[in-house]
């Protein structure tokens, strides 16, 4: 329609209404009125047009709710349900409300921000957003699943240790206790202490890394991401670090001494690239942005790396840079893209086998995410390393060990994972 | 489906405002049909199979209608009817919210072991039995034409502005509303923002102090919980109901009012009240108004001896704490403000008061009142009376707590804003700014408008953001 042609329009549609008139009284109610019927309408023309998916949404979610052969008053519930959390996902601009939702947190100085859907968001006194564990973990399941698994594997002859790595807020000695809002207590720390202190009681091998983890000097910002609930990679580089110590000193690993130090790698820093996790659920203007500084080795490298899925088997073989990084994540230029990924993670099962490295020691680590970094990190040290993560490994853990023998199985998780289903063994 | 939720705003009440005006504009009759189909459907998007509750209801009380309006000179006939209608719509509410309290109370009183049936409470039905009830009884008494359209009535009873959570709207109020009404751009403009206030009052304010609310009555019933906290909780459960309620019938009134109807107030800023009497004045105006006309009057009201005052009384509050829920809490909560408004009508609490001009003795019973009701809203929030008697002893300082603790400072300091503003608009304070601005400055002003949209869309967009980001988001009307 050209432009005298919605002229005519409009004027055939307000002929008789006296614009002057129609805004003399309650003028500043009826432009109100005017921008929420705008707002709204947009909104919906908005989800409609621009969501790509808004009925693909609704089916998945509807096919996660509702089991087949749900009784009718059920499978109305679950559409509704879904429909409902279709057009939140969907939401016009929903990225933008987020930030706006950030803003007034931050307006408004809070340090606790409430998502209904997923709990409470902190800010640390560093800045930084973290969740915090409110809850003391029954870790007597934990340690009973583990025992099974631990004689299992010494009636192999098959090493067995449990590393603790840190979480992101610091224990109490470390002055974890005051990062948060003062009304909330973290028990992440402490339900890990029981962990270790329980293992150990049972003489189980234990190197809990949190004592030289935090006592390294680095600074909260250096050690974990701002955005993100994972460590940094410079905080994994150093747990790596300190892993591999321990394996060369107590296990007799011929991992080159020396190897994780920042002289033999190069750091490829990217700024203001990285929303992690938590950042995405609070937006960038309350919970900022992190840089992200990829570690790669400055040595040569010749690495095979297996990736299993079900039956699907895929080997590379090539430089680390080639074969072990996942560079899209680093490649994709949106921030929200999870950048940690790039280390290697999601798979029922990674192995990476070091053609070069001078020993022939080989580990099989039983991981959380924690690990990505890590074990893409010990693979240029030792000559075989294999990760398996028991969200998604569904093999029995001490019969892939029989079978696989490593000199030591190491199950590595952070202070938050003593929940179904990390200590499912499949046994 | 809630007015506070996202696919009410961005899906429901667009579509419904889209196929009202502008499809059939020209159509009472399909308008209020269509009203009644969206009613209907608003309520079964929450309650599937209630729905057939509420047209059961639709269907029985426009025959109570038809039956009272035709024997209405049968003085015999005509009470029948009401009987036959008030038994009906007595029995569904005490058959959906009353029957498994009734029948465990029996059971803890006699010892007997009567089965308990687990009974869902359908959402607002006491809202919209009441109002039915409301249809028949003002039928009778003539002060509304009886409707010959099913459809109307169904339009009355369902109307999706005040189905959920009120106000009940008396008959009177809108028979003649439902087909006379007129819709004119002045009227939705307004309805618009005052819907704008009641949802940034529910989506901002109440939120925010469920929060707080939510973790002193947590802490108190299984922690340790001090006295200055166990305060913080009840003023924030103080205001959290009071910005919920008050903001989601704005909400009602501003959605009524878009559609051409003019529903009476339901809150009349009642925390500026000097006394419980007033308080009630000003608190769900709509259920005082209705238990006033329909029970106190029908009792004798005021204009009978002391002793009959008092009995009349005691029925009136002891079913507006039962209307609340099926819980002792709230019958206590009921009986105390029985026993307050006796002690204040028996005395001339209130008339004496009105003689005083002293700021010191206002200032005094403006205490007292509020105080007798942040102590009622424990027992109203409280889930039984042993955990309400708990939160008042810690209030009041046993022995075994602090006075200051982390979660006072915590959650004052985090919820500073909220409490700052929150308290602030208990009183009305924003009316006097919006009247001394007009004064100074000039409603016609393009600053003073520019002001206003920007902060009403600007409290829409955030609320929006909230409701998107999943911010908490209590439905407090579960027990109605």
């Amino acid at each position: 329609m050209t432009l005298s042609g919605y002229r005519t329009f409009l004027l055939r549609h307000i002929r008789g209404v006296n614009l002057r008139n129609l805004f003399k009284e309650h003028r500043k109610e009826k432009i109100t009125a005017i921008a929420f019927i705008i707002v709204i309408y947009v909104m919906m023309i908005g989800m409609v047009t621009t969501t790509e998916d808004l009925g693909e949404g609704f089916l998945l979610n509807y096919r996660l709710k509702v089991p087949t052969g749900a009784p009718v008053i059920e499978r109305l519930k679950g559409a509704i349900e879904s429909a409902e959390q279709a057009v939140n996902e969907g939401a016009y601009q929903r990225q933008n409300y987020v930030e706006l939702y950030g803003l007034a947190q931050l307006a408004m100085g809070k340090h606790a921000v409430i998502d209904y859907n997923y709990g409470a968001l902190y800010k640390t006194r560093d800045g930084q957003t973290t969740f915090s564990v409110q809850e003391e973990r029954y870790i007597d399941d934990a340690a009973n699943a583990t025992y099974p698994l631990v004689n299992g594997l010494i009636h192999e002859g098959v090493d067995f240790l449990y590393v603790q790595l840190p979480f992101k807020v610091q224990p109490a000695k470390f002055g974890g206790d005051r990062e948060l809002p003062v009304y909330v207590h973290d028990y992440a720390n402490e339900n890990a202490d029981r962990f270790v202190e329980t293992m150990r009681a049972a003489n189980i091998n234990c190197y809990d890394t949190r004592d030289e983890f935090f006592g390294s000097g680095l600074s909260m910002k250096e050690l974990f991401f701002k955005t993100d609930h994972h460590w940094s990679i410079k905080g994994a580089f150093l747990g790596t670090g300190l892993i591999a110590n321990y394996l060369n000193e107590n296990y007799d690993f011929k991992i080159p001494e020396g190897l994780y130090s920042e002289e033999n790698f190069v750091m490829t820093t990217y700024p203001k690239s990285f929303i992690g996790s938590m950042g995405r659920r609070v937006g960038r203007i309350y919970g900022g942005i992190d840089d992200f500084t990829l570690y790669s080795p400055d040595f040569e490298t010749d690495i095979t790396v297996t990736k299993i899925e079900g039956v699907s088997e895929v080997t590379t073989r090539g430089a680390f840079e080639d074969v072990v990084l996942e560079m899209q994540y680093i490649d994709d230029p949106d921030p929200t893209t999870n950048r940690y990924a790039v280390y290697h993670g999601d798979y029922q099962e990674l192995r990476f086998v070091n053609n070069l490295v001078d020993n022939d020691n080989s580990v099989l680590i039983i991981k959380d995410s924690f690990g990505l970094p890590v074990y893409s990190f010990l693979s240029l040290g030792i000559h075989e390393v294999r990760a398996i993560d028991m969200r998604i490994f569904e093999k029995n853990v001490l019969e892939y060990a029989a079978e696989y023998h490593p000199d030591v199985v190491i199950l590595m998780y952070n202070c938050d994972s003593y929940v179904d289903p990390m200590f499912d063994f499949n046994m | 489906m809630l007015f506070s939720s996202l696919i009410f705003l961005v899906v429901f009440l667009p579509c419904v405002l889209f196929i009202y005006y502008a499809l059939l504009r020209k159509h009472r009759h399909l308008q209020n049909c269509f009203l009644l189909v969206a009613s209907l459907g608003f309520y079964a998007w929450g309650e599937p199979w209630f729905v057939l509750v509420m047209f059961l209801s639709i269907c029985c009380n426009y025959g109570f209608g038809l039956l009272v309006d035709k024997h209405r000179h049968d003085r015999k006939k005509a009470r029948a009817v009401i009987t036959l209608s008030l038994v009906f719509n007595l029995g569904i509410i005490f058959i959906f919210k009353y029957l498994m309290f009734t029948l465990e109370n029996i059971n803890a009183l006699t010892g007997a072991e009567i089965t308990v049936p687990e009974i869902a409470l359908p959402i607002g039905i006491s809202f919209f039995t009441f109002q039915a009830i409301s249809y028949v009884i003002d039928v009778y008494r003539e002060k509304g034409q009886v409707q010959r359209n099913l459809l109307n009535v169904g339009l009355y009873i369902s109307f999706f502005p005040q189905l959920i959570a009120g106000p009940i709207i008396r008959y009177e109020v809108v028979s003649e509303q439902i087909m006379n009404r007129r819709e004119t751009f002045d009227d939705f403009s307004l309805g618009v923002c005052r819907f704008l206030v009641g949802l940034a009052k529910k989506g901002l304010l109440a939120n925010a102090f469920a929060v707080v609310a939510d973790k002193a009555f947590a802490v108190a019933t299984t922690d340790y919980c001090s006295v200055s906290f166990a305060w913080l909780g009840a003023i924030a459960y103080t205001l959290q109901i009071y910005y919920d309620f008050s903001g989601y019938s704005d909400m009602a009134i501003g959605l009524g009012r878009m559609f051409g109807f003019k529903f009476p107030e339901n809150f009349n800023y009642p925390y500026i009240s000097k006394s419980c009497s007033e308080f009630w004045r000003r608190w769900h105006i709509s259920l005082g108004s209705w238990f006033r006309d329909y029970v106190y009057i029908s009792l004798g009201g005021s204009r009978v001896g002391k002793g009959r005052l008092v009995f009349n009384l005691l029925v009136v509050w002891f079913l507006t704490g039962l209307w609340h829920g099926a819980n002792w809490t709230f019958i206590c909560w009921g009986l105390m403000y029985f026993v307050l408004i006796s002690i204040e009508k028996v005395t001339g609490w209130e008339k004496r008061l009105s003689r005083i001009d002293d700021k010191k003795v206002n200032a005094i019973a403006h205490v007292y009142t509020m105080f007798m009701v942040i102590l009622g809203w424990v027992f109203f929030r409280a889930e039984t009376i042993g955990d309400a008697l708990t939160y008042v002893s810690i209030m009041f300082g046993n022995s075994d707590v602090a006075f200051f603790d982390k979660f006072f400072i915590g959650f004052l300091k985090e919820n500073a804003v909220y409490f700052f503003f929150g308290l602030l608009f208990c009183a009305p304070v924003a009316r006097k700014i919006r009247a001394w601005v007009e004064d100074k400055i000039g409603e016609a002003n393009p600053l003073v408008s520019a002001v206003y949209t920007v902060l009403l869309i600007g409290g829409l967009l955030v609320t929006m953001a909230y409701l998107i980001k999943g911010a908490y988001n209590p439905f407090i009307y579960f027990n109605f």
